[in-house]
């Protein structure tokens, strides 16, 4: 058992549900919130290891969320942060991309890419744990 | 080769009879020098003989043979070159030395005898190119002065007593009547009416134009009249409009006795236009002349009233084209929002399939990639979130098809008997399915058991409301369905206790394409509740809304209790936007 957390930010329940069956499943430890405002709290209580974040949701985008922790939180600004959205366009993958995500990736998306992408991120952070750019 | 021929000095002979009157009348040199250089000048000028032209005049005195130099322009006396011969015939003689050509124009008589020549001096050497025009202007000049001086030969006695007296050398009065003739000539040959006044407006001299232009008799006003007396007399006969006569008359005698440089319009009773002109003498008094301008001020009336007319033309066309500009502007920004609005609509509506996509997707991955037992129960989880996602994309495949549908003016409505509870009921139960977060509470006990409607319709109706309910309530999840009989009328309101949504956007709540400011972040297309109004409005409903931020909205939709509509109807089609 990975003792790496992940939080999923999903308003759509079952997609959220999916999530997080999936990366339980591959090992990690999942956290869950509904819509942005509850993701950032979230972060600030949990500190996640990753966190994989819907663009469109209600109170709090995730483009909101990125640009809270960006500029109120850079403590936590080296948390990986990964898009996972329906919104494909080039725009908002951009927007997304320019505000510090580590990735954009766009729904409906296959397990196998997400769980790479997220070993791609462990991988970096044990790096940069081993040469203490971090933390 | 000299541009000139023997045919254009035949066409000179005028000069020539100048010539012999100025010798015949014996001026005297005095006066030649001031003559003889003035036509000249004339001639060499206009002539276009380059720069700085010379000229003279040679006559033969016919009494005695002599040919006398009768006058220069440009030239002194002393510069007269004493060898010059002078030719008979045309021509041009080239010094190139001198940089300088001499053009010799014989003088020609009315008995066809030589008596003199025209010397011009050109400052380049080559060929004349203006001998036409030359030839034209020697012969207008010429006889311009000798019709002066013939008609001074032709005068009677006391003029030839002039000529005689000039004889004794009394140049100045010959001058002096010379001018006073020329004056006189003038005078008489002006197109207008003129008339000279003494300091004491006494009109010492008139010319007949005057009479007839001003239609005064000529008899009553004759020169060493009084000028007021012709003011008065035209007082009288209404030129200057209703008034007392003297006191109309004496404001223009006074302005007559100003004796200033002025320039005025006049409108006469019989009307004509006069512009009349009043130039102070040097000596006292002044010169009045009076031209008629009718025919230029009827054409500046007809210009004027030509340009109003063009004005008024411009005008009105440029507020039409300006009214049209505005026009197009508006509709080109409606244009403008319904393109955006449209391409808006296109990336909402492909991010709403993606969403029961990307569950679709998940769910089939999850079942291939399970790593702990599969149960039954974790099949049938899957299958039926699978299921789910499908009757979503179902839903709203169905909706943007009617919306298409309606958009063409194809919306059909094919209303039928049917049990409108029963079609909550199977709204409700196909809603939880997909959205099994939210608990919808019913009551419709007070419904109808039938009504007339389209079953696919009103089913769009009740699925949209009640996903916008579960949609925009994302914290709380109870839905009321509440429906009830008022006035044979059937209502059905849907609850939640949601976002709500501002009051200012209630009003725009129904229009295509629209999304509330309290939807943001939550998918959506914007064509809904517009589909929803269209259908209800097509049953011959209607739909309101209620709503408070934080608190929630309520959407309550009114139908004819049992709709006796034609089995079919159809709407045209709606105008975008």
């Amino acid at each position: 058992m990975s003792n790496i957390t992940i939080l999923c930010v999903e308003d759509e329940a079952e997609i959220r549900a999916l999530l997080v069956e999936e990366l339980e499943d591959a090992g990690f430890k999942t956290l869950q919130a509904a819509n942005g405002r509850e993701g950032l709290e979230t972060i600030l209580a949990k500190w996640p290891d990753i966190v994989i974040c819907d663009v469109t949701m209600p109170e709090m985008d995730g483009h909101e969320l990125l640009a809270e922790i960006q500029l109120n939180h850079p403590e936590l600004s080296n948390v990986p942060f990964i898009f996972l959205t329906a919104l494909a366009d080039k725009e908002n993958m951009i927007l997304g991309l320019q505000s510090g995500a580590a990735d954009y990736l766009t729904k409906p998306i296959d397990f196998d890419i997400l769980l790479a992408k997220v070993t791609g991120c462990i991988t970096r952070i044990e790096n940069d744990k081993k040469t203490g750019r971090a933390f | 080769m000299l541009g000139l021929n023997q045919s254009v000095v035949g066409n000179v002979p005028c000069l020539g009879l100048a010539g012999n009157e100025i010798l015949r009348l014996g001026y005297s040199d005095q006066i030649l020098a001031q003559i003889i250089p003035k036509i000249l000048r004339v001639i060499v000028e206009t002539a276009s003989l380059e720069l700085q032209p010379k000229g003279a005049l040679y006559l033969k005195n016919v009494a005695s043979d002599d040919i006398k130099l009768a006058g220069l322009y440009n030239l002194e006396w002393s510069q007269i070159d004493p060898s010059l011969q002078l030719g008979l015939e045309f021509h041009l003689e080239q010094n190139c030395e001198a940089e300088t050509d001499r053009i010799l124009v014989p003088v020609i008589s009315d008995l066809d005898q030589t008596i003199g020549t025209l010397v011009f001096y050109k400052s380049c050497a080559g060929p004349y190119a203006h001998s036409e025009a030359l030839a034209a202007l020697v012969r207008e000049v010429a006889f311009v002065v000798c019709a002066k001086l013939k008609q001074e030969c032709d005068q009677p006695a006391p003029q030839h007593m002039l000529a005689e007296q000039s004889a004794k050398n009394d140049d100045k009065t010959i001058l002096h009547d010379s001018l006073h003739e020329l004056l006189r000539t003038t005078v008489d040959n002006f197109p207008g009416g003129i008339c000279v006044l003494s300091s004491d407006l006494t009109v010492i001299m008139v010319n007949k134009r005057l009479y007839e232009i001003l239609d005064l008799p000529e008899t009553t006003f004759p020169v060493g009249c009084n000028f007021a007396d012709i003011l008065r007399f035209y007082a009288r006969r209404g030129e200057y409009g209703q008034g007392d006569v003297e006191e109309l008359a004496q404001i223009r005698i006074r302005h007559a006795k100003q004796f200033i440089e002025d320039t005025f319009d006049r409108e006469t009773a019989s009307g004509l236009f006069l512009e009349v002109r009043t130039t102070p003498l040097a000596s006292g008094g002044c010169m009045v002349s009076y031209l008629d301008i009718t025919a230029r001020k009827k054409a500046e009336k007809e210009l004027l009233q030509h340009r109003d007319r063009l004005e008024g033309l411009v005008t009105s066309r440029t507020s039409e084209v300006e009214q049209q500009a505005r026009k197009l502007k508006r509709l080109l920004v409606r244009e403008r929002q319904v393109n955006k609005q449209m391409s808006q609509f296109v990336a909402t509506a492909s991010h709403e399939l993606r969403t029961p996509l990307a569950i679709i997707d998940g769910a089939a991955q999850r079942l291939a990639r399970t790593k702990s037992e599969v149960t039954p129960d974790f099949i049938s989880g899957k299958v039926d979130r699978i299921r789910g996602s499908v009757s979503r994309m179902v839903e709203l495949m169905e909706s943007f098809l009617a919306f298409g549908r309606l958009e063409q003016g194809l919306l059909d409505i094919k209303p039928e008997a049917l049990s409108i509870s029963d079609l909550i009921r199977h709204c409700v139960a196909d809603q939880l399915k997909v959205r099994p977060s939210h608990e919808i509470n019913l009551d419709i006990d007070e419904l109808p058991s039938l009504i007339m409607a389209d079953r696919s319709a009103l089913q769009q109706v009740f699925n949209n409301l009640l996903s916008n309910a579960i949609k925009y309530a994302p914290n709380s999840p109870e839905i009321f369905l509440r429906g009830w009989c008022e006035n044979n009328k059937v209502y059905v309101s849907v609850r939640d206790q949601g976002l709500g949504i501002d009051a200012d956007d209630l009003p725009k709540l129904f229009e295509r394409y629209f999304r509330a400011r309290s939807s943001c972040g939550i998918a959506g297309t914007g064509i809904g509740l517009n589909l929803v109004q269209q259908i209800v409005k097509l049953h011959g409903g209607a739909i309101t809304v209620q709503s408070e931020i934080d608190q929630g909205t309520v959407f309550t939709v009114e139908l004819p209790n049992f709709v006796n509509a034609p089995t079919r109807c159809k709407i045209p089609a709606i105008e975008i936007a």
